[in-house]
Formats: structure tokens, C-alpha cells, sequence
């Protein structure tokens, strides 16, 4: 009897941060073939709000989801916290760290089965009339997504929270000043607005292949085997190669004309710790039990 | 289920509760119902949905569409409308058709005001056409341009329409805005054209009138007064997102506070009068954007049904071209047009248009202008046609909706030959936002 | 019954009277409040922060909260194709029966949403962004959108047609 999954993701189909769940449901449904069939029904916004993609999972709407933590906090408020991981997947799967979020997601009927995205930063952007010289963001306008609003507001911006249709619109018309965003996935257009990129990089970005556990935990042991395996694979791939990746792509910007803000020394530190700790910040405020605990296993402190 | 059965079932549904009467937001809500009932595991679908509905009009995206509504209703209701038409009347000399030249301009300079269609339609009926009849003048040439010049409305920002379109689409609003000006002055001319050349050759449609008496200064002054300050409200708005110094939301809110200060400086401004306009603001935003909340959904039911990929996938393997498609998805909207709102059009259609014309790699503001060009055409196409029945509502009682239908069709027809134009020179209307990219 | 019936109805008409002024006045603050977020940013003095977000909410608020008052008014667009061809009599019956199809529509909605209402408190969802908002506070608003509807739908039906509203001309639309 072949089991029917369904399946969603919380970015749109087709684009850069679904591709490798889409990739990993086609092989699934060869390699299982008889023994398993996944129905992709797309991604958010085309099949709904993209913050009700995991609630459904949750609910039983769909069964298995790919989606960032800062997209499901409504669900799972320490989800947010996938983004301030500073140790390897692997490090985290044997510190005892995995497990301890993936209990917490249990609690919301969700079981965690894999990272699929990881080794890339994201990046300040900013517009021509917009450059910086040290970590202070006061008086510019930005456009966010809450992954990283706490740490644009904890060094003086004021932020705008919009969907990524609006980005070239808003940078356009100077409405914001910049965004943050990884460097991959840029959307076309963005270049002839965006002058500068913010070096280094912060945060980890961070996509999560999640299953209903209920339904997971009812599937045979065959199948959750070969989901399993596949979801892996994928984290295995993007320990390994999404650095380099990120860093080809990161050069490309430059030759393309992008100007790198690069601060080094002590604004380096003062940069990346206010990220982190407006980071860490975030997840214990609606997290105070969870949140200290997590910083324990997820960083390196 | 296969995809035909879903598209029937959601597809069906919804059409079937519209044609028999069920307000439009009711219809998709009903189809919403079944669809996340088959589609989405029943009661647990169902149990997720009002949260969908919930955020789907949490948008700030959605603010222009009253704020466009707004400005027109102020200039409506404190009366600053009527005046800068009468001033126009007192313009354009005796010539062929001469009260309906002046309805034309007139419209067409309300319409840069205004975001409203209706609005404008009601405004020109009310003022110009029981003169134009009282003057002799045979329906078709009265009651025609009216009707086609309110349309240009949607089309000529501000547009809450176009707004409304681009911000579904997820595309951007400022450069649909930008595209529509030039189609609508070529509309505008068009209707001038025809309505001349029509008196000419039968001077009998349009008795001569007399033309305004005073001459020099006392003739044009009024213009100054009365029209020419007005074209701040258009400056303002149009400018402002022309160039970049604004987004469409902000434009839009500048365009209402100009339209107050304008008004004041009238002294037209009162209470009385901005209550009434918030108020009919309140009813058109909310009638429009309950629809956009139950709509939304559906578009996302349908794709969840696997309907949306099911029609593209049949369609894609037809292999058409580029000037194929887009005359296939005009001819659909045409049709749909004559029994439908736009509104309900531009939902039903944009599901399986967007990504259509996405994968043939069309220019998405060429499709939506092309878009907002059919929906004025429907706005006009019988039986049921918005504009068609606000002529109706505001003409005298002698009247009939079988007149008002037969002084449509050439305007109708002039139309679709603009229509035709940007279809095979989408530069006609794209060359403006491209201008200052 | 019939008295308390008109009088229940007029109190309802009066109420929504005011949602209605209430709504628009919102509309007008919108107007306000982005523009003077636009001219202090031009000036370069800054934001209101969360205004856009304050603004978003209050769309979604007036949207639902004023939707019976509209269906009031007779003002959701409908296609009377149908309706037009039948006798006066049919019309009438069909017209009844949309009505008790659009207060199944809004019953079942109005179920569905106390559902998703109790969940999200359960859950404690919540829409983060410059605001924390907890998802059953905008919920509440849609599941007495949908009691309003309901009992409009019904009003509806015990009156014949859309209320004698105020007069309002034909200025709306698109
Ligand atoms: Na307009
Ligand atoms: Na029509």
C-alpha cells in the first residue's frame, strides 16, 4: 500500500530556497516508488500566507514543509533561533542540541528532520547615498524581515517590515535605505539599486525540512528511512558546499560592481555581537525558559 | 481527484453562485468552503482558513486603493468637480458635437483625479446629460462618450484598479500606474476624434449649441480658476511617483491631503461634505476588499488543488506564442467581461495569467496594462456592464438600457483597436515607465 | 415580533451608521499619518515606526468590522443577470434563498474561525513583526465580522432586501 504524503514550502516554487526540497521530493517519489508518493502542492504565497505554511504541517493540513525559523516563530518561538546556530549541524546532533529542538517541536506536533540550507550569511545592503563607516545604523530606514529587525533596530535603524515583491520598489523610490538579505537569491533588478554590501555576513541562514509527527511517527519504518536518508543527504551537501558557494557568488557581487563595507578588528566584533545578542535577545523574550538554553548548545560562546 | 474535477468543482462553483446572484465575496467564500473541504483534509482545512482570509488583507500594499477612491470623492462631494468642468464648457468652441468634446475633456481631466470609473461616469451624467438632450442631441452621441470617457478613469492614474492589479500580482505598482497614461490619452483622443468626424457627416446627432458668449479673458479665466490649480492634485500624485520621490501609498495619501487643501481653498470644504466622502470611501474599499480576502483564498485553494498546474500544464503543451496567448487570454477576458465585474475577472483570471504569461516571458506590465484595458472594455460590454448601469441610473427616465447598449458599441470598438495597438506595440504603453528607470 | 423585529433593525442601522463614519474617518488617517511619515523622512527626521504596520491592521480591522454594514447598504458588487430575468415573484424566492445560502456561508465561518480562534490562543500564535500580535485577537474581529453577516443575512430575509439606507448617490466604484 503506498502512503500519500503532501507536502509545502514556505518559499515560493520554483525559486532558490525551495529548489532543494522540490529536488529531494522527486527523488523520494523514484526511489519510493510503490512505497511512498509525495504531492507537492507549491509554495507560499501561491498556497497561502507564508506564516501559515507550518501551522498547517502542524495541524495536518500538509505532512512535510521546508521552511526558516523566523517564518513559523507563531508556531515555534524558539524557531527563530535556527538562525543563531554557530556550530555545525553535525556538532549540535551529537551535543545533545538537535534533540533538545526537536523536543520542542514535538510539542507543537512537529518533528525536525533536517537543515538543508547552511554556511550562508546574511548581509546588510545598502543603497548609493547610504554608506556606512562603523556599526551604526541611526537614521537609516530598512527594509526587514523579523530574521534580523531586532538587530537593525539595537544599532539605530528604523525598520519597515515588507514582502520581497516591495524590496526594488521601496530601494526605487528611497523609501528604505537598504535591506538585509544571504547573498544568493538576489531577485533581478536589485543590482541597479544596491550599491553597497555589508562585510561580514551574519546569522546563518537557515531552512528546515519538517514532517507532522504524528504522521511521521505512523509512517513505516521503510519509508521514514527513505525520507530520512534524502533530507541528510541534503544537510551533508550544504555543510560541505555552501560556503565556497557563498563566497564564489559573494566575489561575483564585487565584480559586478557592488562595493564591500568591510569592517574589520574591533567593529567586526561589535557588528557580529550585536547581532548575536540582539539575536539571543529576541528568542529569550518570548522564550525565557528555552531561549538560555539553546545559546548553550547552538553557539559559541 | 484530477485537475479538470477540481477545476470544475472550485471553477463551477464559484461562477455558478455568481451568475445566480450571490454577492461576489459570498461566492468565493462558498467555493473556499469546498475547495479546503476536498482539498485541504476537511475540517482541519477549513479550522486554518479564517486566519488566511485574516492576513490576506493585512496589507499595506492594499492602502492606495481608498486612498485613490478618497481623492475623488472629495473633489465629488465638495463640489470642486462640477465647477472645473463648467469651466471647461466654457473653453471649447462651437464645433461638431461640442457638449460632448466638453464631457470628454472633462472626464478625462476628472479621471487624473480620481481612481473611480463610477464616479467619473456619475459626475458627467448628472452634469452634461440632460443638457445635451434638452440641446437635441440623439443618445448615441450624448450618453456614448460619457461612458467611455469614465472608464479612462482606471486606466489614467490614479487607478485603484491598477493598484489593486499590480498588488495581487505582486509586480510593481508605480510602473502600471506610469503605463496606463498614454493609453488612456490615446483613448481620450480617439473618442474626440470619432465624435467629430460622426457630427460631420451627420450634423443632425448634435444640433448646434451655442458657444460661450463671453470672449478673452472672461472665457479663459475660469479655466485658470477652476481646472488649472486642480492639475496640482494630478502633479502631486503622479510626480511624486514618477519620480521616486514617493511609493504608491504615499503618493496616494499626499493626493488626498492635496485634494483637501484644494478644496478648502475653494472654500468648498466642510464637514458635511469630507464625511460623505469618507464615508462612500469606507463603502467602496471595504465592498472591494471583502472580495479581495475571499478571492485571494480562492487563487490558493485552486493551486492547492492542483487546478492552477493542471490548466497551465494543458495550456503550456499548446506551444503558443507569445501574440497567441495574449490574444487568447484578451478574447477570454472579453467574454467574461460581458457577464462579469472586473473585479471578479481580474481574480478568476490572474491565478493561471500571471504564470501563463510569466513562462512565455512576457513583460507582466504589458499584461496587466493589457489587462486593465479589458476590464474597461467590460466596463461597457452588455448585458452587464458596470458603466452601462450607472448611465442608466443617472439618465433622465426616457432613457432605455437598449439605447444606452447600441452608444456603446463604437466606443467599444474604439477601444479594442487601441487595445489591439499595444498589443502589437506593447512600447506604446511601457515606454513611460521606462523612461525614468 | 414584528416591532421588536424594526426596532432591533433600526438599532442595528444606527450602529452601523457609525461603523461606517468610523471606518472612512480611519481611511482619512491613514492619509495623515503616511504623509507625515513621508515628510519627516524627506526632511530626514526620522520615521514613525510601526505606522505601516498600525495602518495594516486597521485595514484589516475596518474591512471586516464594516462588511455587514455594506452588505447593509446593498453595496457588495452581485450580478443580477439572473435575478432581472425573473418574474417579480421568482425573484423574490431566489433572492430569499441567496440569503439563507449567505447565512449558511457566514455560520460556517463564524464556526471555522471560533475553531481557528481557540487553536491560535491555544498555541499562543502570534504575527511578529515591528509588533507582536497575537493571531486570536485578529480573529476575534473576523469571527464577529461573520456573527454581524449572519444576522444581516437573516435581517435580510425578515425585512425583504437591503435596508432603506441612507441616501447615498452613485458615486462609488472602481
Ligand atoms: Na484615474
Ligand atoms: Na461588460
Amino acid at each position: 500500500q503506498e502512503v500519500q504524503l503532501q507536502a509545502a514550502s514556505c518559499f515560493p516554487q520554483g525559486t532558490f530556497f525551495s529548489q532543494r526540497f522540490e529536488k529531494m521530493i522527486e527523488e523520494v517519489n523514484e526511489k519510493g516508488e510503490g512505497l511512498v508518493s509525495i504531492n507537492y502542492v507549491g509554495g507560499a504565497p501561491a498556497i497561502g500566507s507564508q506564516l501559515t505554511v507550518v501551522q498547517k504541517v502542524a495541524q495536518g493540513i500538509y505532512d512535510l514543509n521546508s521552511c526558516t525559523g523566523s517564518y513559523y516563530q507563531n508556531v515555534v518561538p524558539e524557531a527563530d533561533a535556527w538562525k543563531l546556530l554557530e556550530k555545525t549541524p553535525a556538532e549540535i546532533r551529537e551535543n545533545g542540541g538537535w534533540d533538545y529542538m526537536n523536543e520542542i517541536h514535538n510539542e507543537k506536533n512537529l518533528e525536525v528532520l533536517s537543515r538543508h540550507h547552511y554556511g550562508t550569511k546574511f548581509h546588510l545592503f545598502l543603497a548609493e547615498d547610504s554608506a556606512i563607516d562603523s556599526p551604526d545604523l541611526s537614521g537609516l530606514h530598512l527594509r526587514t524581515a523579523p530574521t534580523y529587525t531586532n538587530f537593525f533596530k539595537s544599532l539605530g535603524a528604523t525598520t519597515q517590515d515588507t514582502n520581497v515583491q516591495q524590496i526594488f520598489t521601496l530601494m526605487e523610490n528611497g523609501t528604505v535605505k537598504g535591506y538585509g538579505w544571504p547573498v544568493l537569491g538576489h531577485q533581478p533588478g536589485w543590482e541597479t539599486v544596491t550599491k553597497y554590501r555589508v562585510d561580514p555576513g551574519f546569522y546563518d541562514v537557515d531552512l528546515m525540512i519538517m514532517a507532522n509527527k504524528r504522521v511521521w511517527d505512523g509512517l513505516p519504518e521503510e519509508v521514514q528511512t527513505l525520507i530520512e536518508d534524502a533530507a541528510l543527504a541534503l544537510e551533508e551537501d550544504a555543510v560541505a558546499n555552501d560556503a565556497a558557494l557563498n563566497e564564489q557568488v559573494a566575489a561575483k557581487q564585487v565584480e559586478n560592481g557592488f562595493e564591500v563595507i568591510e569592517f574589520t578588528g574591533e567593529e567586526r566584533e561589535q557588528w557580529l555581537n550585536a547581532a548575536r545578542n540582539a539575536g539571543w535577545e529576541g528568542v529569550n523574550n518570548i522564550a525565557p525558559e528555552t531561549g538560555p538554553k539553546l545559546r548553550e548548545y547552538f553557539a559559541n560562546d | 481527484m484530477e485537475w479538470y474535477w477540481a477545476l470544475t468543482l472550485l471553477l463551477g462553483g464559484a461562477v455558478a453562485l455568481l451568475i445566480l446572484g450571490l454577492p461576489v465575496a459570498f461566492a468565493f467564500f462558498a467555493a473556499n468552503i469546498a475547495g479546503a473541504f476536498f482539498f485541504m483534509r476537511g475540517h482541519i482545512g477549513l479550522s486554518l482558513m479564517p486566519i488566511e482570509y485574516t492576513l490576506s488583507v493585512t496589507k499595506f500594499t492594499l492602502v492606495p486603493v481608498a486612498l485613490f477612491i478618497l481623492m475623488g470623492e472629495i473633489l465629488f462631494q465638495t463640489g470642486v468637480a462640477f465647477r472645473s468642468i463648467s469651466a471647461i464648457d466654457k473653453l471649447i468652441s462651437r464645433m461638431p458635437g461640442r457638449l460632448s468634446i466638453v464631457s470628454i475633456a472633462g472626464g478625462t481631466v476628472f479621471s487624473s483625479l480620481s481612481g473611480s470609473t463610477i464616479a467619473n461616469t456619475a459626475l458627467l451624467g448628472n452634469l452634461m446629460l440632460p443638457d445635451m438632450l434638452k440641446k437635441g442631441y440623439h443618445p448615441t452621441i450624448a450618453v456614448g462618450p460619457i461612458m467611455a470617457v469614465g472608464g479612462i478613469a482606471m486606466l489614467i492614474p490614479p487607478s485603484a484598479l491598477a493598484v489593486l492589479l499590480a498588488s495581487l500580482a505582486e509586480r510593481s505598482i508605480t510602473d502600471l500606474l506610469m503605463a496606463g497614461v498614454i493609453p488612456g490619452i490615446l483613448m481620450a483622443a480617439s473618442f474626440v476624434g470619432y465624435v467629430v468626424i460622426r457630427c460631420k457627416i451627420n450634423p443632425d446627432l448634435a444640433p448646434p449649441t451655442e458657444a460661450p458668449t463671453e470672449s478673452g479673458w472672461a472665457r479663459i479665466r475660469p479655466f485658470f480658476v477652476d481646472v488649472l490649480p486642480l492639475f496640482l492634485i494630478f502633479a502631486v500624485v503622479v510626480g511624486s511617483i514618477f519620480f521616486r520621490i514617493a511609493a504608491p501609498e504615499e503618493a496616494a495619501a499626499l493626493g488626498c491631503i492635496a485634494a483637501l487643501v484644494i478644496s478648502a481653498a475653494y472654500r468648498k470644504l466642510n464637514w458635511a461634505a469630507l464625511r460623505k466622502a469618507l464615508r462612500e470611501t469606507a463603502k467602496i474599499n471595504v465592498m472591494l476588499l471583502f472580495i479581495i480576502a475571499g478571492s485571494l483564498t480562492f487563487a490558493q485553494v485552486l493551486q492547492i488543488s492542483g487546478a492552477t498546474a493542471g490548466v497551465l500544464g494543458a495550456i503550456q503543451s499548446m506551444e503558443m506564442s507569445q501574440l497567441t496567448a495574449m490574444l487568447m487570454m484578451m478574447l477570454l477576458l472579453l467574454f467574461l467581461g460581458c457577464f462579469m465585474d472586473q473585479i471578479s475577472m481580474i481574480l478568476l483570471t490572474l491565478p493561471f495569467f500571471l504564470p501563463l504569461g510569466e513562462s512565455l516571458g512576457m513583460n507582466p506590465t504589458w499584461l496587466m496594462v493589457m489587462m486593465l484595458i479589458a476590464m474597461e472594455i467590460s466596463l461597457l460590454t452588455p448585458p452587464f456592464g458596470l458603466l452601462l448601469f450607472v448611465m442608466k441610473g443617472v439618465a433622465p427616465a426616457g432613457v432605455r438600457i437598449t439605447q444606452i447598449y447600441r452608444a456603446a458599441l463604437p466606443f467599444i470598438t474604439l477601444e479594442i483597436l487601441i487595445m489591439v495597438l499595444i498589443g502589437l506595440v506593447p512600447a506604446v504603453a511601457l515606454w513611460l515607465p521606462e523612461a525614468f528607470k | 415580533m414584528n416591532n421588536l423585529f424594526k426596532s432591533f433593525d433600526a438599532a442595528m442601522g444606527r450602529f452601523y451608521d457609525h461603523v461606517g463614519t468610523l471606518v472612512g474617518v480611519s481611511i482619512g488617517l491613514f492619509a495623515l499619518a503616511i504623509s507625515l511619515d513621508l515628510v519627516m523622512r524627506l526632511m530626514g527626521i526620522g520615521n514613525l515606526g510601526g505606522v505601516q504596520e498600525i495602518i495594516e491592521y486597521a485595514l484589516f480591522a475596518g474591512v471586516f468590522l464594516a462588511a455587514p454594514w455594506v452588505l447593509r447598504l446593498g453595496a457588495h458588487v452581485r450580478v443580477d443577470l439572473v435575478i432581472s430575468a425573473l418574474s417579480t415573484r421568482a425573484a423574490r424566492v431566489l433572492d430569499r434563498l441567496l440569503d439563507l445560502l449567505g447565512f449558511t456561508i457566514c455560520a460556517l465561518l463564524m464556526f471555522y474561525g471560533t475553531i481557528n480562534l481557540r487553536d491560535a490562543y491555544a498555541f499562543g500564535s502570534m504575527q511578529m513583526k515591528y509588533f507582536n500580535v497575537p493571531e486570536w485577537w485578529l480573529l476575534t474581529v473576523f469571527v464577529v465580522s461573520f456573527v454581524l453577516l449572519g444576522i444581516e443575512f437573516l435581517s435580510r430575509m425578515a425585512r425583504g432586501g437591503d435596508a432603506a439606507a441612507d441616501h447615498d448617490d452613485l458615486s462609488g466604484g472602481m
